[in-house]
């Protein structure tokens, strides 16, 4: 693991800003912890990306090939054909300044090329000196620049430093979203062979196997059947998940990460009881195993590719309906790409109805997917559900807001309705931190490898103050949230920024306070910790 | 900085001493031409940017999404529609509603950091873009006549306090504020010198010297206004006559007048247009609702279930995984798939 920042460095983020560095003449700084592993040749050649070629973001020769400007030129031009935003992006930042400390990277490490309008102008500087005539002829004094082999080690840097959080988006007077142009630059950078191993090797299994880690199919099955175990030792009920079965009304498909990694397996496992609680008609699919996609953080093509087998399965199983777990970027691709890249939906799918409520999910009409908390709230709000919230009274939960649901989508509402039904005691955090404001947890965007773990601990500073301050003042200690990466993410923040706090996925706890027809008596949560006492029913 | 200002300075200089000597070329030519330009590099902006295609929906959310029934949605924050994204671009055009959001982060004495909203930004940005606005209303009745009535009432109400004469204008004072605020921040806030260009300073500069000129007009010189009037009427009706006996300062105010228009389409002026075509803004919250066509879009090999099934059939049987194709009927290996039993539905 690398090293951590210090405390008092960290918290010095928005005083340690450095005013006098020159804009953008200081060459990037790859320090132990604050930049990706480059991805492995092997990996870039098997997803057949070109370049794949060794190379080292420490050493001064990044190998690239022989023409790389002549290929970066015409990359850029060729997504400046395809994408208004980025056309509009370019020209039009009037740099007021209003985005510049509303990027956690930046106020947590006060490095000024963090700010997103600097972020922006890396590549925007380059946009001028190459694809307008007034940076060709004014130069510098027009803030433009010619390409050169810094400035692709500065985008790697500084692309690689950005979350795709789009919370600089919110506040800019003209939606400029850095997260469009970050994704675009790593698309230019893959061009040249050079990606973060973390991101791609995720997405080079998923081609293979059908999820991030490259779980075979059997041991999908045998990870299913152990949660189902220990469901029946803490319920008392027996749970037999279809898999890949034909006929059944809904594929079910969640992040991976839920099904291998702690505290997801106890969301997983809330999942498996609230379809139980309910009898719906679902199953699982090995084959459709990963609803995340690392794919969209290297490239639009890498992240069609990725998705492509979610609309497929659905077709060859014959399901009605799609129902998505607890996952962020899953969603930002589910809401805002998958039916542009791979719709429109396989014929037999119709439109999400909710078996038990009736409820007809028209704002899914045309992708045929909802979100399990859109599910669930519906269910909750119908007083469908039985619960019994006093088995999570040893909880003081409060929420985080995933930087996709609550930017790309408007989910806010839906995963609150769960915790206040499935808590009693749930507080938020400060107004400006939650909700549409939400900071990141500085790992998103396929930025929660070990490797760069100062860095994700100094981007995670102002969830971390905002955390720490309802631990002091609210006794908080559970961090509930919607979504695969920070459940694993914000594990090691809250250690960091507010050690004894927890984190849960919110079906976790709606999980541990359904009651379920023919249960016996719990004792333990699904984390096989005593249950409060007085909490049993 | 130190570039933006001499530039300024030389343009109004040029305007000064050129105006006089070449009133025909500077008066005519050069007003004509740079609006020339102006319509003609905006317009072609504007295009390029419309003909680019949106290629996926990336609305921006900042509130509720329209889900449930129960769920009170906020459509202005996450327009369901084209309706609402008509408003919500009205309401940021007009009312620069994101620039209100402005928060700051501070320390508390907790040691933690924590957001106060901090309005100055746009309260400046208010008054500068409405001052500017009706400054340039006003410059109409030198262009119109008679002056319509809105313009009288506009004019009377602006010249409400009667100090000095001809009379001080409050937009003129409320333009100047904002100006010197919006150029003093970027000299002093550390973060904001860090990130200007010389773009972001020469159009502020400009809007100054272009300001300074015209207040000088108004209540420093002894310009024939009738002539100018004249002269103006000229211009817009396209039969432009040379403005004979203007005074240098005119030339120079004319001369910024031009180089504004000039500069306009190829820098940050434009986001000005770039809003109304921000696909963050611009585009409706709808996408699992509607379908958005991507007209690039191309059908993508990725690995089919038939292949998946062919590379793991024999640990899907062996899981008693259902299977489109049972191992036996291709698996070499023959002797372990038989061991393996073939699966039923189980539910
Ligand atoms: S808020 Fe928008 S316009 Fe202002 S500096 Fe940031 S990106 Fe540019
Ligand atoms: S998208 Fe998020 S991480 Fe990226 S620049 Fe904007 S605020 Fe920073």
């Amino acid at each position: 693991m690398s090293p951590r920042p210090a405390p008092d460095a960290s918290t010095q983020g928005p005083r340690a800003e450095q005013p006098r560095a020159r804009r953008l003449e200081t060459p990037p700084v790859f320090s132990p912890g604050s930049f990706c592993h480059p991805a492995r040749q092997e990996t870039v050649a098997a997803l057949g990306l070109p370049h794949p070629h060794p190379w080292q973001p420490t050493e001064e020769d990044w190998h690239l090939p022989e023409n790389w400007e002549a290929i970066l030129r015409a990359a850029f031009q060729d997504r400046l054909r395809k994408y208004r935003s980025l056309r509009v992006f370019m020209d039009i930042c009037a740099r007021c300044g209003a985005c510049a400390d509303k990027c956690h990277f930046f106020l947590g490490t006060g490095d000024p090329k963090n700010m997103p309008v600097l972020r922006a102008e890396l590549l925007r500087s380059v946009y001028r000196g190459e694809f307008t005539l007034a940076g060709r002829l004014l130069g510098k004094a027009a803030g433009a620049r010619t390409l050169s082999k810094t400035i692709v080690k500065e985008w790697f840097a500084y692309f690689y430093r950005c979350t795709e959080c789009r919370r600089c988006a919110l506040f800019c007077p003209y939606g400029i979203d850095t997260a469009e142009i970050t994704m675009i630059a790593r698309e230019l950078l893959l061009e040249l062979g050079l990606g973060a191993n973390w991101i791609l090797e995720p997405v080079a299994n998923c081609a293979r196997s059908g999820n991030h880690l490259g779980i075979r199919p059997q041991v999908f099955q045998e990870m299913v059947q152990a949660l189902c175990d220990d469901i029946r030792e803490i319920t008392g009920i027996r749970l037999t998940p279809p898999c890949n079965e034909k006929g059944h009304e809904v594929l079910f498909i969640a992040p991976s990460g839920d099904l291998y990694t702690e505290p997801g397996v106890y969301t997983f496992m809330g999942y498996l009881l609230l379809f139980q609680a309910i009898g719906l008609d679902y199953t699982l699919s090995t084959y459709a195993s990963e609803g995340g996609n690392f794919g969209l953080f290297a490239s639009a093509e890498l992240a069609a590719k990725v998705n492509a087998k979610i609309y497929a399965e659905a077709g060859r199983l014959g399901v009605k309906w799609i129902l998505g777990g607890e996952c962020g970027h899953m969603w930002r691709m589910a809401h805002q790409y998958m039916d542009s890249m791979n719709g429109p939906a396989p014929a037999g799918l119709e439109v999400p109805r909710n078996p038990v409520t009736g409820t007809v999910f028209r704002h899914a009409a045309s992708t045929k997917m909802i979100h399990i908390a859109e599910f669930s709230a519906d269910l909750l709000l119908h007083r469908a559900l039985v619960l019994d919230p006093a088995r999570n009274d040893h909880l003081i939960v409060t929420f985080h807001d995933s930087c996709n649901p609550a930017r790309a989508m408007g989910l806010l509402e839906e995963p609150r309705i769960v915790l206040r039904a499935a808590c009693n005691h749930f507080v938020e955090m400060p107004e400006n931190t939650i909700r549409e404001r939400t900071f990141c947890c500085g790992s998103g965007a396929g930025l929660n490898g070990d490797e760069i773990m100062a860095l994700r601990m100094q981007g995670g500073l102002p969830r971390g103050h905002a955390l720490r301050h309802v631990q002091r003042h609210n006794g908080v200690n559970t961090l509930a949230c919607i979504c695969a990466i920070d459940r694993n993410s914000l594990r090691p923040l809250a250690d960091y920024w507010a050690p004894g706090v927890s984190v849960a996925g919110a079906h976790e706890l709606l999980g541990n306070a359904l009651v379920l027809p023919g249960e016996g008596e719990r004792t333990t949560d699904l984390r096989r910790e005593p249950l409060p006492p007085g909490g049993a029913p | 900085m130190i570039l933006s200002l001499a530039a300024v300075l030389g343009l109004g200089l040029l305007g000064w001493h050129l105006g006089p000597a070449q009133p025909f070329l500077c008066g005519v030519v050069l007003p004509l031409s740079s609006l020339a330009v102006f319509l003609a590099g905006f317009s072609a902006k504007i295009l390029v940017w419309a003909s680019a295609p949106a290629p996926f929906p990336i609305a921006l959310t900042a509130g509720q999404q329209q889900s449930l029934d129960r769920i009170p949605p906020r459509r202005l924050e996450a327009p369901p529609g084209p309706f609402w994204v008509a408003c919500r671009l009205g309401a940021e055009a007009l009312c620069f509603r994101s620039l209100l959001r402005n928060s700051r982060a501070r320390e508390t004495p907790e040691g933690d950091l924590a957001y106060q909203p901090v309005p100055w930004l746009w309260l400046a940005a208010i008054v500068f873009h409405y001052t500017l606005f009706l400054i340039v209303l006003r410059h109409l009745r030198f262009v119109l006549d008679p002056a319509p009535w809105g313009l009288g009432l506009i004019l009377s109400v602006d010249g409400f306090f009667h100090l000095g004469s001809p009379r001080l204008y409050l937009s003129d004072g409320g333009f100047l504020l904002a100006l010197a605020f919006l150029l003093g921040r970027r000299l002093w806030e550390p973060r904001l010198r860090c990130l200007s260009l010389p773009g972001d300073y020469f159009p502020l500069l400009l809007l100054a010297a272009l300001a300074g000129s015209g207040l000088y007009l108004r209540h420093g010189g002894q310009e024939d206004i009738a002539a100018l009037k004249t002269f103006a009427m000229g211009l817009v009706s396209f039969r432009p006559t040379a403005p004979v006996g203007a005074g240098p300062a005119f030339f120079a105010h004319l001369a910024y007048a031009s180089a504004l228009l000039l500069c306009f389409p190829c820098g940050k002026l434009m986001h000005m247009g770039g809003i109304f075509l921000s696909p963050t803004k611009a585009m409706p919250n709808n996408s699992r609702a509607r379908r958005h066509v991507n007209p690039w879009n191309r059908p993508r090999e990725f690995q089919s279930y038939a292949q998946y099934e062919d590379a793991y059939r024999t640990s899907m049987a062996a899981a008693g995984l259902p299977l489109e194709r049972p191992p036996a009927e291709e698996d070499a290996a023959g002797g372990r798939a038989r061991q393996i039993h073939v699966p039923t539905s189980r539910s």
